[in-house]
């Protein structure tokens, strides 16, 4: 991804408006106000808003703006967010159970955001890339069916050659390999180290076989390059999804304790006045 | 080995349009205007004008009723009336509701928020009262194994409408039949009658040998849709009647290629370049004498280069586009006289007017507004030599892509949901605010043809040339009154699959219907009732195709290929 003037636009705008915030917080402290309730009550509404994203998506057939314009809401939001944030905290580590698993919350929000967002940038292209398109809920059905496939082929190399070497092979190399996704972080990571293991495999099998037996071995080596394809697939999708398994749990917890947090503060707001 | 299977080459008619058109048929057929008053030495004996009549042609039987052809259908076929009379409806239109299609109306806030509670679980189920027909305004009944739509009510309509009717020897339906535009009246049987029908490879063939029908359809076409074409289009807005008059009569009609497309492009990408462009007819060619302004009137022909040994394309013209005038414009204001600078070769079947050069000069280029003369050409530009220059000076689009686009005949779709999948996460928002929108019935898959990084999903275009709605019996495949958009009325669709299996995308899904409870619906033999199913293009919510709009990424949108320019500009956004 490239940044354009307009990535600078509204980045610029949303540092702007915390740095507002910040000289808004020094000045109330000037001030002998307490400024935490102003930066709060802006967090907290920031917060709100950056959730309503997520209901947005469930009523896709209201004309509430392209979903599109705003997922880019959230992101420079949640960079405000942030900065209001540090400045609400008075760039320090809260005390207290509540403010701590607050923070600790927050940071996991804003952490799995950016690392979200990095995410989504960077792996539909390698998905471009790299194998046929395929729909996730439907990658087990192709697993399972290149794995029958395979297992077809050693049973029929037997048949067809009258030796086991490919049986074999395939028996203690691969079976097992081909049962469920594997090699999940090299995908991730782009290693390739299993896809050149697995070619040197190949490679040096072929020296023991008879022209019958490398033409099945070539079919079985086809299969097995599917297999890694949707291995790739598997990883870099789940990925894609798994994110926000951690990035939404995290946010309505963090949403509870600062409703928790607000009462809390508020009942309590004679005494620290 | 045996050797490779040695079969009769496929001919011509191979399929005739009707098994049971007997010698008795043809006879009678033959001492009828205008087949008594043709030539048939014009024919040559491989394609005697018995032969089309036998095999272009078939008799058709209609009650007192029966609807014969709608506004707003896409046909491929003429009629003649042999007996009895059809009633044509000049005014008002019939409602849709009469014609077998339903009306689009957009849907509140709370008819919107209520699909959040009303969707079903099961999928495709249906409302069983509607499936029944009731309170239909038509009525449906299959004869010798086809389905006709009729009108409940005939007398109220003779009353309520001014009609028309057409007797014996009439012909109807040739312009729209030849120039696949939608049909401009609605025609209802009056009285039992018998329609011989006639489908347009016949037309064509009889225009192509017959000097009167040509010059009949010829007359009939300038006199209907020839000057309100060139009134729609910019060039000629500017000239009065009279002067437009003489533009139409100097204008000459040419048609190129295969009538039939959509049944052989698929067979033709796989061909390499040089052999595609042998089956593309030069309209125009680079290089040649600019003898006149090309408007295409139907169809898409290819804007192409020549490379070195290659003829990279340039862009498409679609239906009110124009080709030459930068040439004619150049020839008009400098003493140097050029050719076409480019190629135009049809794509498929593709109908063009030409205007002549002198006309063009002396009529339509001195009364043209200056803001409206194209830019002038810049002639032997260097980087001209190289392909993808030639290819990006056109749309601005990849040089492969565009080749991709012309050659899959994306290039039909008004609406097509284009996918950058290198911006989709995979999150499939799209399919589920689709579901939501449709009963929580997906209307397309995201999955499709891929050229790098752009898939093209499998949901409907919404095509400028909509095959799938040429022969729906029931008119329940129809283009909406609201934007156009292709859409089904679910309670006329008989689930006969003629659109399904017309469709050259594969772009309509055939279903089996549940009722409320989720079970199957089944007829009388205990067969599911079938239903086509497809993208509506969310023509009934608020806020247009919710596809593209729940889109986080701005990975899909749904484009009109006649405008490229906004396509290049959305692919290479970053």
């Amino acid at each position: 991804m490239t940044l354009t003037r307009k990535h600078i636009g509204r980045f610029g705008i949303a540092f702007l408006a915390a740095a507002a915030i910040y000289f808004l917080h020094g000045g109330m402290q000037a001030a002998l106000w307490e400024p935490a309730f102003v930066t709060g009550w802006i967090l907290l509404g920031g917060m709100l808003i950056l959730t309503l994203l997520n209901t947005r998506k469930k009523l896709p057939f209201l004309p509430l703006a392209k979903v599109r314009n705003w997922v880019k809401l959230h992101v420079y939001l949640g960079w405000f967010v942030v900065g209001t944030f540090l400045i609400h905290i008075d760039f320090h580590i809260p005390n207290g159970w509540i403010e701590t698993t607050m923070a600790v919350l927050f940071v996991i929000v804003a952490l799995s955001g950016v690392i979200g967002a990095f995410l989504s940038k960077s792996l539909p292209p390698r998905l471009t890339r790299r194998g046929e398109e395929v729909i996730f809920e439907r990658i087990p059905i192709f697993m399972t069916q290149l794995r029958e496939a395979a297992d077809d082929l050693a049973v029929y190399s037997v048949e067809q050659t009258t030796s086991t070497s490919i049986a074999d092979f395939y028996a203690e190399r691969l079976r097992d390999w081909f049962t469920r996704p594997r090699d999940y972080f090299e995908h991730i990571m782009e290693l390739g180290g299993r896809r050149f293991a697995l070619k040197q495999e190949f490679d040096s099998m072929e020296r023991y076989l008879n022209d019958t037996e490398k033409e099945v071995l070539g079919e079985l080596r086809a299969l097995a390059e599917k297999k890694s394809d949707l291995d790739y697939h598997y990883a870099l999708q789940k990925t894609l999804k798994g994110w926000l398994f951690i990035h939404i749990p995290a946010t309505y917890g963090l949403l509870a304790l600062a409703v928790v947090h607000v009462i809390l503060v508020h009942a309590f707001a004679g005494m620290s006045l | 080995m045996d050797g490779p299977l040695v079969i009769q080459r496929p001919m011509r008619w191979d399929n005739p349009f009707s098994t049971e058109m007997t010698d008795e048929d043809v006879d009678r057929i033959m001492t009828l205007e205008p087949f008594c008053n043709m030539d048939e030495s014009g024919f040559p004996p491989s394609m005697s004008l018995r032969d089309i009549v036998r095999n272009d042609m078939r008799i058709r039987n209609y009650r007192h009723g029966d609807i014969v052809v709608r506004r707003g259908d896409y046909g491929n076929s003429a009629f003649m009336v042999l007996s009895g009379a059809v009633r044509v409806v000049i005014n008002p239109d019939l409602p849709d509701a009469l014609l077998g299609r339903q009306t689009e109306k957009k849907r509140g806030v709370f008819g919107a928020l209520k699909q959040l509670w009303a969707n079903p679980d099961m999928p495709e189920v249906r409302d069983v009262a509607r499936l029944k027909g009731g309170g239909a305004e038509t009525g449906q009944r299959v004869r010798d194994g086809e389905t006709h739509t009729f009108l409940q009510d005939v007398p109220s309509i003779m009353k309520d409408y001014h009609t028309e009717p057409l007797r014996e020897g009439t012909i109807f339906g040739e312009i729209a039949a030849l120039g696949r535009t939608p049909r401009t009246l609605s025609l209802f049987a009056d009285g039992d009658t018998e329609l011989l029908e006639i489908r347009w490879q016949g037309i064509r063939d009889i225009r192509r040998r017959d000097e009167a029908f040509r010059n009949h359809i010829d007359k009939l076409y300038r006199e209907r849709s020839l000057i309100h074409h060139l009134r729609a289009l910019p060039l000629f807005q500017h000239l009065d009647d009279e002067t437009i008059q003489t533009v139409a009569d100097a204008t000459v009609f040419e048609t190129y290629g295969e009538f039939e497309w959509h049944t052989s492009f698929k067979k033709l990408a796989e061909l390499t370049g040089a052999e595609r462009l042998r089956h593309e007819p030069v309209i125009a060619g680079e290089g040649e004498y600019v003898d006149g302004l090309f408007l295409i009137r139907t169809g898409f022909a290819r804007v192409s280069r020549h490379v070195n040994h290659g003829d990279p394309t340039i862009s498409f013209l679609g239906r009110g586009e124009v080709y030459g005038l930068e040439e004619l414009v150049h020839n008009w204001k400098n003493d140097d006289q050029i050719p076409y600078q480019n190629s135009l070769r049809g794509l498929g079947n593709v109908d063009v007017l030409r205007v002549p050069t002198k006309i063009v000069e002396d009529i339509v280029l001195p009364n043209l507004p200056p803001n409206l003369l194209p830019a002038p050409l810049v002639l032997d530009k260097p980087e001209a030599d190289s392909i993808q220059s030639v290819t990006e000076e056109g749309s601005g689009l990849d040089t492969g892509l565009l080749e991709f686009l012309v050659e899959n005949r994306i290039i039909n779709g008004r609406a097509t949901m284009l996918i950058n999948t290198d911006r989709c996460v995979r999150c499939d928002d799209c399919v589920r605010a689709c579901a939501a929108t449709h009963n929580n019935n997906p209307r397309f898959a995201r999955h499709g043809r891929r050229y790098g990084n752009v898939m093209i999903a499998n949901a409907c275009m919404h095509c400028t040339d909509p095959v799938c709605m040429i022969g729906c019996p029931t008119g329940a495949i129809h283009r909406s009154s609201l934007q156009g958009q292709v859409v089904i009325n679910d309670s006329a669709c008989i689930g006969c699959a003629t659109c399904a299996n017309s469709c050259p995308y594969d772009n309509i899904r055939m279903v089996a219907v549940r009722d409320e409870n989720g079970d199957f619906v089944l007829d009388e033999a205990n067969a599911p009732i079938m239903k086509s199913t497809k993208c509506d293009l969310c023509v009934d919510q608020m806020g247009g195709p919710s596809c593209e709009r729940a889109c986080p990424h701005d990975a899909l949108r749904r484009v009109n290929m006649s405008d490229l320019g906004p396509i290049a500009e959305w692919l290479n956004q970053s």
